[in-house]
C-alpha cells in the first residue's frame, strides 16, 4: 500500500515490535548473565493494562485494533462508522474514500466533487457509471456538467478511472494527459463522439502515462455506423510506448486487422490479460503474434472470427493460462475442444457462452483440467445435454462457483424413466463432490411456461397435484457443500416447506437464495423472510 | 515437549509445544531461550480467557502459518468465518473483547481476526447511535461536526 496512513501505522508497528524485540533481548542477556528461569523473563515488556477498563474499552482505545476491526466492514456501512466519534471518524473515513468509487448520479457526483476538496488525497479509482434518468437527461445528462478538471487535481493518487460518458472540454486523452500517475485507464460504454480524435489522431497519446498497465475501451454497442477507424484507432497504431498487462477491446467491428495485430504484438512482453470482443483480426496472424505474448494468463473471445485451428494453436502456445472466456464462436466440434482443454492443465476459470455443443465442451474441460475453480456456462443447449454431468467424476475437485444459465432439459429424450432418472441423480452427485463450492446457480428451462416439476414424471403443476420432488432425486446431496454462500435453482420444482427447510439447514453461511418466483409461493417467501431475514432472497421474473 | 503456561491469576495450563507456538510471542520467546522446562507467566491473561484460547490453538495446530498477503484489495470480508470459529466466538461481548485482547497482546493473527470479523458483524447494519450505545462510547461530536461529515459522505449514502 502507498498511502501515507498506513505507511505511518505499520511504521508505528514496527517500531513497537523493534523496541520489544530490543527490550527482550536485553532481558535475555541478563537472564543468561544471572542463568535466571524464565520466570524472570516474563513478559514485562507490555504493561498490564489499567484493570479497571472493561475488555470492550481496552479494545476500543488502542487504534490499531479498532482499525482492524473497521477494515471486514463493508463498503455501505462506513458512512455510519464515521458518525459514531472523533478517532473512529479518523480511522473510517479513509477506508471509505479508498474503495473503488462509483459515481451513478448526478446528486452523488455533486456531493462528491465538493468534498473531493478535502479528502481526494485517499482516493485511487473513479468509475463514472451512469444511470441517467429521464429528469436529468432533460438537461443534457449528468455528466455533460462535471467538468473532470474539478476533481481531478484533487485526487494525486489516483490510479484508476473509468471515464464512460464523461463529457470534458476536451478530449478525454487530453483531458487526462497532466495525470501522469494513471495505472488503469477505461472507456466503457463509450460514444463515439466522445473518443473521437479527428484529425488529430496521429500521434502517440499514451505515451503521457508511464505507468499505464490496464487499458480498456469499448464501443457503445450499436453505435457502429459511427464506428469507422478514426476513434482511438489511429492513436494506438502509432503508439509504440505502451506496455500493458490488461488490453480489453469491445465493439471495433471496423477496425483494421492490422490495429489488433500491433497493439497485441507491441505489448506481447507485459500482456497478462487479454480480451477482445466484435474485434477484426487475420485469425491466422493473430496466433502468430499472441504467441510472443508468454505471461498470457487470461484470454477472452467474443464474437471474433477464429477458426477450430487457430483455437487449438492458441491454446498450444499458452499452456499456462488460467482463465478462459469464449462467446457466441463458430461451432467448436468436441474433437477440438478436448485438444484445446488437454492444452489447458493449469486452467482456473472457465465461461463459454453460445458455442454450439457447450455441454460436450464443457465436458472435455472437467475432464481435464484439475485447477478448475470457477465454471460459467450460458445455454446448455443441444441433444443430450445432462452429459456434462454423466460418466466418470469431474477431475477438478475445487470448484468454488458454478453458474449455468440455461440448461435446455428435455425429460422426453431419455429413453426410458430410468435413465432420465439416473442422470438427474448423477447431475446432483457431481455437482455434491465439490465441497468448496460456494456459489451454486443453475437454471432450467423447460419447453412449458409455468412451474413445472422437472422430476420425476416432468410436467405435473405442482400448485394444483400437490406434488413434491421424489425424495430420493438426489439433490439432497447437496448437503454437503457447507460452505455455500449463494445458492439459485429455476425451473427444477416448487419449493414446498420441506424444501427450504432443508436449505437453510443444510447451508448454514447462506447469504443469497435465488428463485422464481412462480416456484417460491408466498408462504414459503414469508417463513424465509421471518426466520432468516440474513438470507438476501432474489427472484428470478 | 509441553510447555507451562501460567495466567495470570496464577494457573498452570500444560500444552504442547506446538500449540503454545501458535502464539507468535510465545515461539519467539522459546526460539530465543532455548530448551527449557520454566513455566512461562502470562500476567496479562486470565485463566478463563487463556481456557478459551489454548481451546482454539489446540483446534487449528495443523493450520500452515499464515502468510501475510500482498493483496491491494482492502475490502476483507467479515463473513468468511469458518463454522467452528463462529461456534467458537459465541461468548459474551466481554470474553469476546478479552479474547481480542489476548490474541493481540500473544500475537495470534488469525484468532485477532477471527474476533475483529466477529465484533464488525455486531457493527454491521447499526447506526451510529446503536454502536455507541452497544461499547460505551461517548459521541463527542458538536451537531455541526456531525452535519458536516454527513455532508462530506453523502456521495456514498443510499447506494
Amino acid at each position: 500500500m502507498t498511502d501515507s496512513s498506513m505507511d505511518v501505522l505499520v511504521q508505528f508497528h514496527r517500531e513497537r515490535i523493534a523496541s520489544l524485540l530490543k527490550r527482550r533481548q536485553q532481558q535475555q542477556r541478563r537472564a543468561q548473565q544471572s542463568k535466571a528461569t524464565l520466570s524472570d523473563l516474563s513478559l514485562q515488556g507490555r504493561t498490564v493494562i489499567n484493570s479497571h477498563l472493561s475488555a470492550p474499552e481496552m479494545v476500543l482505545a488502542i487504534p490499531e485494533l479498532i482499525l482492524v476491526i473497521l477494515e471486514f466492514l463493508p463498503f455501505e456501512n462506513l458512512p455510519q462508522v464515521c458518525l459514531v466519534c472523533n478517532l473512529w471518524r479518523t480511522l473510517a473515513q479513509p477506508l471509505l474514500w479508498r474503495q473503488d468509487i462509483f459515481l451513478e448520479n448526478y446528486y452523488q457526483i455533486r456531493a462528491f466533487t465538493d468534498a473531493v476538496v478535502t479528502h481526494g488525497v485517499w482516493v485511487k479509482s473513479l468509475d463514472f457509471s451512469t444511470r441517467i434518468n429521464n429528469d436529468e437527461k432533460a438537461d443534457g445528462g449528468p455528466l455533460a456538467r462535471i467538468d473532470l478538471t474539478n476533481i481531478l487535481p484533487y485526487t494525486p493518487r489516483l490510479r484508476s478511472i473509468d471515464v464512460r460518458e464523461c463529457a470534458m472540454d476536451e478530449h478525454p486523452l487530453l483531458a487526462l494527459a497532466p495525470y501522469s500517475q494513471l495505472e488503469s485507464i477505461d472507456f466503457t460504454q463509450t460514444q463515439y463522439q466522445i473518443l473521437d480524435l479527428g484529425s488529430d489522431g496521429s500521434r502517440d497519446f499514451f505515451a503521457a502515462w508511464p505507468q499505464l498497465k490496464h487499458l480498456r475501451i469499448s464501443g457503445k454497442e450499436g453505435d457502429y455506423k459511427f464506428m469507422a477507424s478514426t476513434a482511438l484507432e489511429k492513436a494506438l497504431l502509432v503508439s509504440n510506448s505502451l506496455h500493458l498487462e490488461t488490453m480489453e477491446l469491445s465493439n471495433f467491428p471496423f477496425w483494421m486487422e492490422s490495429t489488433i495485430h500491433h497493439v497485441v504484438s507491441t505489448n506481447a512482453g507485459y500482456l497478462r490479460h487479454l480480451n477482445l470482443t466484435n474485434c477484426n483480426f487475420f485469425p491466422l496472424v493473430f496466433e502468430e503474434v499472441l504467441a510472443g505474448a508468454t505471461q498470457l494468463e487470461s484470454l477472452g473471445l467474443h464474437c471474433c472470427s477464429i477458426s477450430q485451428d487457430s483455437l487449438v494453436g492458441i491454446a498450444q502456445a499458452h499452456p499456462r493460462l488460467k482463465s478462459l472466456s469464449l462467446s457466441q464462436l463458430i461451432e467448436l466440434p468436441t474433437d477440438a475442444m478436448a485438444e484445446v482443454a488437454r492444452a489447458y492443465p493449469s486452467l482456473v476459470s472457465l465461461a463459454l457462452r453460445d458455442c454450439g455443443n457447450i455441454a460436450k465442451a464443457a465436458r472435455q474441460f472437467l475432464a481435464h483440467c484439475p485447477q478448475l475453480c470457477s465454471l460459467h456456462i450460458y445455454d446448455l443447449a443441444g441433444p443430450n445435454v445432462m452429459d456434462i454431468f454423466l460418466g466418470a467424476p469431474w477431475v477438478c475437485r475445487g470448484l468454488e462457483d458454478i453458474q449455468i444459465e440455461r440448461i435446455d432439459y428435455r425429460p422426453d429424450e431419455f429413453s426410458s424413466a430410468e435413465v432420465r432418472d439416473n442422470a438427474i441423480k448423477a447431475m446432483w452427485g457431481q455437482l455434491a463432490a465439490q465441497t468448496l463450492l460456494h456459489s451454486l446457480l443453475l437454471r432450467f428451462c423447460l419447453p412449458h411456461s409455468g412451474a413445472k416439476i422437472l422430476h420425476p414424471n416432468g410436467f405435473h403443476d405442482s400448485v394444483q397435484e400437490k406434488d413434491r420432488i421424489m425424495l430420493d432425486d438426489g439433490r439432497y446431496q447437496l448437503g454437503a457443500l457447507k460452505r455455500l454462500r449463494r445458492f439459485g435453482l429455476q425451473g427444477y420444482s416448487m419449493w414446498e416447506y420441506a424444501d427450504v427447510a432443508w436449505m437453510v439447514r443444510s447451508f448454514p453461511r447462506l447469504e443469497r437464495f435465488q428463485y422464481d418466483r412462480k416456484e417460491l409461493t408466498i408462504p414459503q417467501w414469508s417463513w424465509l423472510r421471518t426466520h432468516h431475514p440474513s438470507i438476501q432472497l432474489i427472484s428470478w421474473s | 515437549m509441553p510447555v507451562i503456561l501460567v495466567s495470570s491469576d496464577n494457573q498452570d495450563f500444560k500444552v504442547d509445544k506446538e500449540v503454545a507456538e501458535r502464539s507468535i510471542l510465545i515461539k519467539n520467546m522459546l526460539e530465543d531461550v532455548g530448551e527449557s522446562d520454566s513455566p512461562i507467566p502470562l500476567p496479562n491473561v486470565t485463566a478463563a480467557v487463556l481456557t478459551k484460547v489454548i481451546e482454539y490453538c489446540e483446534h487449528h495446530r495443523n493450520d500452515p502459518v499464515q502468510v501475510p498477503e500482498e493483496t491491494d484489495d482492502p475490502r476483507k470480508r467479515s463473513n468468511d468465518i469458518e463454522e467452528w470459529d463462529m461456534k467458537f466466538m459465541q461468548v459474551d461481548q466481554e470474553m469476546l473483547f478479552e479474547i481480542i485482547l489476548a490474541a493481540n497482546y500473544l500475537d495470534i493473527k488469525p484468532l485477532l481476526d477471527v474476533g475483529c470479523k466477529t465484533v464488525a458483524n455486531i457493527i454491521k447494519g447499526k447506526t451510529p447511535e446503536e454502536i455507541r450505545k452497544a461499547f460505551n462510547i461517548v459521541n463527542d461530536f458538536t451537531p455541526e461536526e456531525e452535519a458536516q461529515i454527513k455532508k462530506e459522505n453523502e456521495w456514498a449514502e443510499d447506494r
